[in-house]
């Protein structure tokens, strides 16, 4: 192990801010570690990319709970939907893997019995079926569309352009 | 590797081969940067990872979100159906007796729920899980055989043979490069043997021949479908007659009956061997390899490097190499109706210890049955090697 200065990582976010972290808490960045371990002399500031302040002081958080044992009490109900997205690649982008996991559990069971509409514009994807491609799938999952918690596609289908 | 489509011919041959992968090797996908651009937020990877977590009901659902997203669905499911992992399905009944379904993977926990629709087919029994389709019984005049991972239905009618309301035990078979498909069924009272061709759209009931005894359980082997009867006498099943041909084998084991109870026999392909597993309640008492070259019964003294599964009056499966999916060697895994036994097979020490109990989160208060699914398991057999 390569003797530091002192125990403290540098980490700029995109937003400019600088955040100082204990290198254990880097370690668990992939992405980081692997710069660091890249760098031939010790690397002054780690610039990361993607990642905004808000989304740091959200790892900060779960870093503590985990230390702490209590990772279970980390909770991302306060972010709507396009937050949690944005949190999730950021997360992706350091990967780091308990943290990772943990996002996409949580947008998993977001979208739980939610409409294929729904799904469409949690992700921003476009629908490039033809309508009769369309139709054809759905004929083919008749079943899984007639469940009692699928809510209808019918009218969501119109408002799509 | 096309999901094959749920079209109802008038022949009935509505199943279309579902080519999947046997060497159980993930299929490796092709990263799409142009997919990736389309769906502009999250990469393909980050999505797979969040599939793995969906419900399958979700899971089949979401398919038709976009075209990309129908590509990596395809993946998982060819990788999900060829994994050779067994399965656990737990089948149980909530307070208002609404049955619900679901897969678990004993070795990490992890559990596939199946929410099937009660209004699209009910009433509904739980029989056995063969070749791909849960065999289900509707009314006492039909089997229902269903594919819970892509929904493929088939109902066939049986009330001109025998009624289903007592319980069946059953296997289903594929013609080897057709969409024909066999299905031999145990049923009615008292029970006999029927056996469902599509090519013949109709049932035959197979005599029984007292000297040899009952036929109890059945298996594929070398494209071959060999029967069992209780008193330990294998036969080979003619699919272009009502017959059974027995094979004269040596050293047959004696299998005296316990008063009252069947002999619990089981027949079993391991590693393209025919095994025949000798069960006492829910412990096992031997295994006996049928060696071909002898025409005689051998008793194994270890089953090896495989595991042995079976629920109880249903099918007996083998695992190879089962350290890799987190079981043991040599030992033999037995689902009753609220729990799994787990014994060892060689030696004295057989004893049995209960495995794992269901998860006491659920409040069943009705029936609970576990039965075993391996899911890459597909029986074909070759019609022109029987007479």
């Amino acid at each position: 192990m390569a003797s530091s200065s002192s125990n403290l990582i540098s980490l700029k976010t995109s937003d400019g801010t600088v955040f100082k972290v204990e290198r254990a808490l880097a370690k668990t960045m992939k992405t980081v570690q692997a710069i660091i371990e890249e760098a031939d002399a010790n690397i002054y500031m780690i610039p990361i990319h993607n990642v905004f302040s808000h989304h740091m002081d959200m790892i900060i958080d779960y870093y503590k709970l985990s230390v702490a044992g209590k990772s279970k009490e980390f909770s991302v109900e306060k972010l709507d939907n396009d937050e949690l997205k944005d949190f999730l690649l950021a997360v992706h982008y350091l990967n780091m893997e308990d943290l990772f996991e943990v996002l996409t559990q949580a947008v998993a069971d977001r979208l739980e019995k939610k409409s294929v509409g729904y799904v469409r514009k949690y992700f921003g994807i476009e629908n490039d079926f033809t309508p009769e491609e369309y139709a054809a799938i759905r004929k083919k999952n008749d079943w899984a569309f007639k469940g009692d918690d699928i809510e209808p596609e019918e009218d969501e289908e119109k408002q799509e352009e | 590797m096309e999901i094959p489509g749920n079209n109802d011919d008038a022949k009935g041959t509505l199943f279309h081969l579902q080519v999947t992968s046997r060497t159980g090797k993930k299929v490796k996908k092709k990263k799409k940067k142009k997919k990736i651009e389309q769906n502009s937020d999250l990469p393909c990877d980050v999505l797979d990872i969040i599939s793995e977590k969906l419900d399958l009901d979700d899971l089949l659902h979401f398919s038709g979100v976009c075209k990309s997203w129908r590509v990596s669905h395809k993946i998982y499911w060819t990788n999900f159906l060829a994994s050779q992992a067994p399965l656990l399905i737990e089948i149980w009944c909530d307070k208002h007796s609404k049955p619900s379904y679901s897969f678990r993977s004993l070795p990490d926990q992890k559990v596939y729920w199946w929410k099937m629709d009660q209004k699209c087919f009910r009433p509904i029994e739980y029989f056995t899980y063969s070749g791909g389709y849960f065999i289900m019984g509707k009314d006492n005049n039909s089997l229902m055989l269903i594919n819970p991972f892509t929904r493929i239905n088939k109902v066939i009618n049986t009330s001109s043979t025998f009624q289903v309301n007592l319980g069946c035990h059953a296997l289903l078979a594929f013609g080897k490069c057709s969409q024909e498909f066999v299905f031999v069924v145990l049923g009615g009272w008292p029970k006999s043997l029927h056996v469902y061709q599509s090519r013949n759209c109709g049932w035959v009931t197979y005599p029984t021949m007292e000297n040899v005894g009952k036929v109890i359980d059945f298996v594929v082997l070398h494209n071959i479908i060999y029967v069992v009867t209780d008193k330990a006498n294998i036969g080979v099943l003619s699919l272009n007659s009502a017959n059974i041909k027995f094979l004269k084998l040596k050293s047959t084991p004696n299998i005296t009956p316990n008063p009252g109870f069947k002999p619990h026999l089981a027949l079993v392909n391991c590693d393209e061997q025919l095994l025949l597993a000798h069960f006492k309640y829910f412990e096992i008492k031997d295994v006996y390899k049928i060696d071909f070259s002898t025409m005689s019964y051998v008793k194994l003294k270890t089953l090896g490097d495989n595991a042995l599964f079976y629920s109880w009056d249903k099918s007996c499966y083998s695992l190879s190499n089962p350290n890799k999916w987190g079981y043991e060697r040599n030992y033999v895994y037995v689902s009753s109706l609220s729990r799994v036994e787990v014994s060892v097979y060689s030696g004295d020490d057989k004893k049995c210890t209960p495995f794992l109990t269901p998860d006491e989160s659920h409040s069943y208060t009705h029936s609970f049955t576990l039965d075993w699914c391996f899911r890459h398991v597909r029986y074909e057999v070759d019609y022109s090697l029987v007479e």
